[in-house]
Parts: structure tokens; C-alpha cells; sequence
């Protein structure tokens, strides 16, 4: 679904990723972890495009510096920095929908996929960290995309929240939805990865399978839970 | 560029806009300008004839070009950086749209907004000139002209925002890019003239280098017949270039300013990285 060969990413003079290669198969729930500064935030922005970067990557076969709209029409994207608007939570979704050109009609259940139905007027900027987590999560599936990109999905979020996100997206992968995700979480990462993206200075140290011996060094990486 | 794409960006740019402060600073703040051109024009116009009305508007045209780019400098600066520093720059980027069609959806917005600002600040004042039977035509030259430094200045704001790494430092540009124009423009103009022995032509085509003294010229060669308001260097230009020649040289300063600064800051916004 998606790959990259040999990226390198150069920011204020220091190299951010360096040579990285790495795929997300079909119905795949890849986990980028690592340090902070390992590249993973970085990592993702080159696969939305927002920043610039030598290599290849591509999409569903497409590739998104030649057809970066075609390529991000096939994924939702969970920013780390919330959805945040003036507007109301059907609003602000509404807007995303348009530009996806998605019918308004799926705004409704979207909303209601992630239980903000009730709430579907209230101006986002009075919404909580987790009502604002769940609504960038609908404006994310708006579309029913096949992929989806999350950074840092359950930041932020008590407990409860937490759980509730990591069931949804549990859910989303038995819907057979790819997944790329990136954490600082080892239970986020055990419970819902099936391979586990590794990343320190700008390179993939190791890519495996969660529930392998490499999976308690999670928590002994410098910046791990 | 999908004309339905732009059309959403620049909807979403206008509703932020007005609700934002700036929208309700600025429009009072034009209309404060537009009643007090049109006072004192029209209360010079009863005592003295319409005559007077030239030398208060042009008094005034000091006043008005002292605070549009105050207003709309900022509001070009603050859009752009303002969603690059939260992140919602980078979110509407991760949509399946083009970094071509946030940009002009978003420079268009800007437009909108301020044009809407002056429009109703100077609306109002325009009605009252037009019940007073005063020349509103003189007045629309004015808006015209404010209108048209809005343009530029919202332009060169959008520049600084794609240059500046964050809002605060894309504001202190901005204000930086005002104090310039405004102000040191005028000294270094003179300074220039006194220590280089410069002619007529080359102070003339130095000072109307400043898109914000080219606007004005150009509003002061239409708003008087005289031309002594145009100042000495003015009277030299026009009788050098003609009335017509002279405005589209000023026009053609103010349509450079405006594409440099919107392709400038294009420039900076596609290959720019949104971390």
C-alpha cells in the first residue's frame, strides 16, 4: 500500500531521515516507533507530502510527487495537532468533506461512527482533548479511505480515551483497513500493530513483527514509555 | 487548480476573517477615515466652495495611507503564519488538494475580507457624501486608491508569513515592513537627495518605487486638479510623462509590487516544508 526507497530528508542542515526504506502492506498495521527525533513524525509528513524529500514513495501505486492528489485521496490522515476550527464539529468536518468531495450526508455518520452525534453543533473549540481526538478521527475516515496515516493517535488522552481509540482502531483493521501509525505507547503499539517500524537518527533499525523478543525493548528505547 | 477547491479555501478565509478581531478594527478604523475626508471636505465645500474639498482629502490622503497598510499588513502575515504554527496549514496540505489551490484560495479570501472591511467602512461614509450632494466621485478615487494599497499590502503581508518561521515573527515583519514604507522610505528619499545632489527624475522614480507613494500620487493626480498637492517632484513628473503617462506608471509600480509579492510568496509556500 505504501513505499519508500531511499528517502532522505535534510531540515536546517541536519539530516532527519537518512536512506530510509520501508512498506506498509495491504491490511497491514504498521507501527513506526522510536526515540523522539528518530524521524517517525518526519517519516509520515514525507508520505502526505508536506515535506520535501529525495526518493521514491508511492501510494497504491501511485506516486505522490506525480500525482500527490490522487495519492492523498486514498488515506485519512489524525494529525498530532488536533482539529481545531470556529466552526461546529459538523462544520468543520463538513468543510473536509468538501474538499474530498465526499456528499455532506456522510458528515452525519461520521459523527456518529466516533459518538459525537449529540454534540454535532457545539463550536469545536469547546470540545474536549478527546472529542477533538475522535472528531479528527471521523474527519480522518471521512470517505471510507483504505489507508490510514495517524501520528501519535492516543497522545493526549486519559485512560478512557485511550481504550476507546484503540478499540476503534482495532475495529478499522478487522474492517481490513491499512494502518501507519506512529507511538511512544508499547501497549497502543502491542495492541493494535502487526509489524513494528523501529526508527533512531533518521534510519529503520528494525522491522518486525510486535509480538517478537524485540518487542520489550520498546520500552527500554530512549524516549519509550 | 479546481476553481470549486479555491472557491471553499477562500469561503473558509472570509468567514475566519470576520470573525476574527482585525475584521471589526478595520472597519471601524476606514470608517472613522472615510466620515473624516467627507466632513471636512464637505464642511469646507459649504464655507469655501467645493474647491476646498482637494486640499482636505489630499491632507487626509496622508492619514488614510498611514493606516491601511497598518491594517492589511498584518492580516496577510497573520492568515499564513498563524495555521502554519497550529498545524492546520499542514492538516489541509495532507487533504487531496494542491498547495497552488490553498495558496490562492487563501490570498483570495484575504482580499475579500479587506475589501469587504473598506467597503463597509467607507460605504457608509460614501452615502452621507451622496445625500450632501458632495463629489463622490473624488471619494470613490480615494476608496479606489486604498483599495488598491489594501491589495499590495495584503500581498507583501502573505510574503513576509511564507518567509517568517512563526506568527509572532511573520507580525513583526509586518509591522518592520510598515515603519519601511512608511516612514523610512520617506527619509531615506531625502536623505539620497541631499547627500547624492539627485535631479527631479531620479527622486521621483526612487520615492514612487514605495508601492504606498505610488498609490498615493496616483490618488492625488486624480482626487486635484491642482498640482502643486503633488509636490514639486510631482508637478516635474507630470509635465515630463503627462497625467496618463504618469498614472500608468504608478499603476504599473503597484502591479509589480502585487505580482512579485503573490508569486514570491507562492514561490516560498510550494516549496516550503510544514513540519
Amino acid at each position: 500500500m505504501i513505499r519508500c526507497r531511499q528517502l532522505v530528508v535534510t531540515l536546517a542542515g541536519r539530516r532527519v531521515l537518512d536512506h530510509v526504506d520501508c512498506h506498509v502492506g495491504r491490511g497491514e498495521t504498521v507501527a513506526l516507533v522510536g526515540p523522539n527525533g528518530a524521524g517517525k513524525t518526519t517519516l509520515l509528513r514525507c508520505v502526505l507530502g508536506l515535506v520535501r524529500y529525495q526518493g521514491d514513495i508511492t501510494i497504491g501505486g501511485v506516486d505522490t510527487r506525480r500525482d500527490p492528489v490522487a495519492a492523498r485521496r486514498r488515506l485519512g490522515y489524525l494529525p498530532q495537532t488536533l482539529l481545531t476550527a470556529d466552526d461546529s464539529a459538523r462544520g468543520a468536518l463538513a468543510f473536509v468533506a468538501a474538499l474530498r468531495g465526499i456528499p455532506r450526508a456522510s458528515v452525519d455518520a461520521g459523527l456518529a461512527r466516533v459518538g459525537l452525534s449529540e454534540h454535532a453543533r457545539r463550536p469545536v473549540k469547546s470540545f474536549s482533548t478527546g472529542m477533538r481526538q475522535r472528531l479528527s478521527l471521523a474527519a480522518a475516515l471521512l470517505g471510507d479511505p483504505d489507508l490510514l496515516v495517524l501520528d501519535e493517535p492516543t497522545a493526549s488522552l486519559d485512560q478512557h480515551g485511550q481504550d476507546e481509540v484503540v478499540a476503534l482502531l482495532r475495529g478499522l483493521h478487522a474492517e481490513g483497513k491499512t494502518i501507519l501509525l506512529s507511538s511512544h505507547r508499547a501497549e497502543e503499539v502491542r495492541a493494535l500493530a502487526t509489524r513494528v517500524v523501529a526508527m533512531a537518527e533518521g534510519r529503520v533499525v528494525v522491522a518486525e513483527p510486535p509480538r517478537t523478543a524485540w518487542v520489550p525493548e520498546l520500552r527500554i528505547l530512549p524516549g519509550g514509555p | 487548480m479546481r476553481p470549486r477547491i479555491v472557491s471553499l479555501f477562500a469561503l473558509r478565509e472570509v468567514r475566519s476573517s470576520v470573525k476574527g478581531r482585525w475584521f471589526l478594527v478595520g472597519t471601524v478604523t476606514f470608517a472613522l477615515l472615510a466620515l473624516a475626508v467627507s466632513r471636512l471636505g464637505m464642511a469646507g465645500a459649504e464655507r469655501w466652495g467645493v474647491s476646498t474639498f482637494d486640499r482636505s482629502t489630499v491632507a487626509l490622503l496622508n492619514l488614510v495611507f498611514l493606516f491601511v497598510p497598518l491594517l492589511t499588513l498584518p492580516l496577510g502575515a497573520a492568515s499564513f503564519a498563524g495555521e502554519a504554527e497550529d498545524g492546520s496549514l499542514a492538516y489541509l496540505m495532507a487533504q487531496p488538494v494542491t498547495r497552488g489551490e490553498i495558496y490562492l484560495g487563501k490570498v483570495v479570501g484575504l482580499l475579500a475580507a479587506m475589501t469587504l472591511s473598506l467597503g463597509l467602512g467607507f460605504g457608509g461614509a460614501a452615502m452621507l457624501i451622496g445625500a450632501h450632494g458632495g463629489s463622490a466621485s473624488r471619494f470613490g478615487v480615494l476608496v479606489g486608491g486604498a483599495w488598491l494599497l489594501g491589495v499590495v499590502m495584503t500581498l507583501v503581508g502573505v510574503l513576509l508569513a511564507t518567509l517568517a518561521k512563526n506568527r509572532v515573527r511573520a507580525l513583526a515583519a509586518a509591522m518592520g515592513a510598515w515603519i519601511l514604507l512608511v516612514f523610512l522610505c520617506d527619509f531615506g528619499v531625502l536623505a539620497l537627495a541631499a547627500s547624492q545632489s539627485l535631479g527631479p527624475e531620479a527622486m521621483f522614480g526612487i520615492a514612487v518605487a514605495n508601492p504606498l507613494e505610488a498609490v498615493k500620487t496616483l490618488v492625488a493626480l486624480f482626487v486635484s486638479k491642482r498640482l502643486e498637492v503633488l509636490g514639486p517632484v510631482g508637478v516635474h513628473a507630470v509635465q515630463t510623462l503627462g497625467r496618463g503617462g504618469l498614472a500608468m506608471l504608478l499603476v504599473g509600480v503597484v502591479a509589480v509590487w502585487s505580482a512579485l509579492s503573490a508569486g514570491a510568496g507562492y514561490w516560498l509556500f510550494r516549496r516550503g516544508n510544514f513540519a
